[in-house]
């Protein structure tokens, strides 16, 4: 299809350790079509920024095919995949650890149109202040280091890097979560500008559900390597279907059902399992509050290992219960009327 | 206030450096009551921080507090010798950091590290009182925990370790620095529920200090909103929640991504530098609603209903006694 611009296609990472294989990502596939912004979210450890790196052919994978524009990438190697960086890029975490400190704002913006363009002197100095005003800094910020700059202005033009070639996807890994909130504000509007002007589709790596909200237009929700979740933003967040990620919303400080009402908080017992001896059966039954810890009988999600399959509300979720999810739901914004 | 646990008054920190002097906290007073969970907000380099360290007796050079009174019970913390001093934190205060990690002993067990902060207040049965912490802080198989080194833990396990260490002595009061920042959602919500549990049924007061309004919003009994070295807006969580006063607050309201929120209002520009501060409200240059008043003079903060203590350092906001512009608070 047409449409469709990165295409992730039962993808499997392992990374073997002395303790034997962790499975980072088990069997995932996702798809992000052209201007559309997809959330990946997940807390750490669940392999969301594995999966990201191997959209970009930054991670080896293990198993699986990527699909960029059409073309099967899984293999593409030296100048194919080089010519490929100028039409993905990436957008990291820590502003500051991501820029190379020694080099100047407008060596750093225009090293990526040298590198994949050969462009050089007047023009990149120009292409670079052009795309340094789309990301709202002043032209006088092209001659600042890295340790001028604030978090907000060091992620600004981490983001202006990643425009300056004009890439048709970006991958956004925790692009605010270093950041204050009035500053995470500020780049979260600059992102959602760019996509309505520039066309940019965006695959965003978050542990945060109401940033993924605010940008995406999709949502897929990883617990242990797998996507036990996704669908569109809107209705995951009215009705998950699944109670992972019931638990991440209730979790989500200030979080807010439907009517407004606030959530009690669904908490979860224990840690994420040792990722190299994934639980038998549904991977989260360890924690799960509908799961058998909760309700012995049922045993399904210990023998039988769900897959990802229409919930009946629209979208897809890996859970043998769905029907009991929204009874937890409900359950958690009761449990508040209550308390207040 | 006669039942106040903490009293802070017009608490002022400055730090020296080549560039001059930073005010960083600038005339802070409030209280906290016995059982009280108070919540402290704001962003980095808003004071919250030092402020809460002050409350220990922690604030090393270059921080230097020039003025002000902190006093617990009565006893006045700024001006105990090193030895009181000492007998007072981990014993009538104490403090639970944002890493873990790094406020761990790496090389001592956890039983240990348990057993010294009981032992150093002349605690008579550190042993059987440390087994008892762990399972106050629902950490499984504790005794097995106990003979574990830091590594060994994950995350929420080592902050659940430092929550336990925090309640050994049975403190009066706990001051929790982003205690849930570097977790996951999942186990910061595990941890925000032991902080509540800890606070409801054995009455130990917390100040809760995070950069997430929503954090706070969840928990505390009253929040306390820090802007530039100063709090602008104080009173109880639902109040200030529900009908915000202080334009700052608003705006802290209005850029989190939240849901039911279909537009984000970000807030432009970042906060002043306090080399020198500003003469006026610290927040004009950021506010919408900023008039003439906002650049002559620093309101102060004001009690805007007496009901609920709800307070507001605002212009716009009609007080009992606002004060002319031009006078500094």
């Amino acid at each position: 299809m047409t449409d469709r611009l990165l295409e992730l296609d039962g993808i499997r990472v392992d990374f073997p350790t002395r303790h034997g294989a962790v499975r980072a990502v088990d069997g995932v596939s996702l798809d992000v079509a052209r201007n559309e912004a997809v959330g990946l979210v997940g807390e750490s450890g669940s392999g969301k920024s594995t999966l990201g790196r191997v959209a970009l052919r930054l991670q080896p994978l293990t198993a699986g095919r990527v699909h960029f524009a059409g073309d099967d990438i899984t293999s593409w190697r030296g100048a194919q995949l080089r010519a490929l960086r100028r039409r993905f890029q990436m957008v990291l975490q820590d502003p500051l650890a991501a820029l190379n400190p020694r080099m100047s704002v407008g060596d750093i913006i225009g090293e990526p149109l040298h590198a994949l363009f050969g462009v050089r002197g007047a023009e990149q100095r120009a292409r670079a202040a052009a795309v340094l005003d789309r990301v709202h800094l002043p032209a006088h910020m092209l001659a600042r280091y890295p340790h001028e700059l604030s978090g907000g202005q060091a992620q600004r033009v981490g983001i202006a890097r990643a425009l300056v070639v004009q890439p048709d996807l970006v991958v956004a890994d925790e692009p605010v979560s270093s950041l204050d909130a009035s500053v995470a504000a500020q780049i979260l509007a600059l992102l959602a500008e760019l996509k309505a002007d520039e066309g940019i589709a965006y695959l965003v790596i978050s542990h945060d559900l109401s940033l993924v909200r605010h940008l995406c237009e999709r949502v897929a929700v990883m617990y242990l390597g797998r996507i036990v979740e996704e669908g569109p933003a809107e209705q995951i967040f009215r009705s998950p279907s699944h109670p992972y990620t019931a638990a991440l919303l209730s979790a989500t400080p200030g979080a807010r059902g439907a009517d407004g009402a606030r959530r009690t908080r669904i908490v979860l017992s224990g840690d994420l399992p040792d990722p190299t001896a994934i639980p038998s059966g549904c991977r989260f039954r360890t924690r799960c509050p509908i799961g058998p810890v909760a309700e012995p009988s049922r045993v399904r999600c210990i023998e039988d290992d769900p897959v990802l399959g229409p919930s009946g509300q629209g979208h897809a979720a890996a859970c043998h219960h769905t029907e009991a999810v929204a009874e937890l739901v409900d359950g958690s914004a009761r449990d508040a009327q209550e308390v207040s | 206030m006669a039942d106040a646990l903490l009293e802070v008054r017009d608490l002022s920190i400055v730090f020296e450096s080549r560039h001059g002097r930073t005010h960083a906290v600038r005339g802070v007073s409030f209280d906290v009551a016995a059982g009280e969970l108070v919540g402290v907000v704001g962003e980095s380099g808003c004071g919250k921080s030092v402020t809460a360290r002050a409350l220990l007796g922690l604030v090393d050079a270059p921080g230097r507090i020039t003025d002000g009174t902190i006093r617990l019970d009565g006893d006045d913390v700024l001006n105990m010798d090193a030895r009181t001093l000492r007998s007072v934190r981990g014993r009538r205060i104490s403090m639970v950091f944002q890493d873990p990690m790094t406020s761990l002993n790496p090389v001592f067990t956890i039983g240990q590290q348990l057993v010294d902060v009981m032992r150093a207040h002349g605690h008579a049965a550190p042993q059987g009182r440390a087994l008892e912490l762990l399972d106050q802080v629902e950490i499984p198989a504790a005794a097995l925990r106990l003979r574990q080194y830091p590594h060994e833990l994950s995350g929420g396990m080592r902050q659940r370790v430092m929550i336990a260490m925090a309640l050994a002595n049975e403190p009066e009061l706990i001051v929790a620095d982003e205690p849930t920042t570097a977790l996951d959602v999942t186990i910061q919500a595990q941890i925000l529920d032991l902080l509540q549990r800890i606070n409801r049924e054995q009455r130990t007061a917390i100040v809760l200090i995070s950069h997430s309004l929503d954090v706070v919003v969840d928990v505390a009994d009253r929040v306390l909103v820090f802007y530039a070295g100063r709090i602008v807006e104080s009173g109880p969580t639902s109040t200030v929640f529900v009908d915000p006063a202080h334009p700052y607050t608003r705006a802290l309201l209005g850029a989190v991504p939240r849901p039911g929120q279909a537009v984000l209002e970000p807030l432009a520009g970042s906060p002043p530098s306090l080399a020198p501060p500003p003469l006026g409200c610290a927040f004009a240059p950021r506010c919408r609603s900023c008039f003439d008043p906002c650049d002559e003079g620093d309101p102060v903060l004001d009690v805007v209903d007496d009901a609920t203590g709800h307070a507001v350092a605002c212009w716009l906001t009609p007080a009992a006694d606002r004060r002319a512009p031009g006078r500094t608070a």
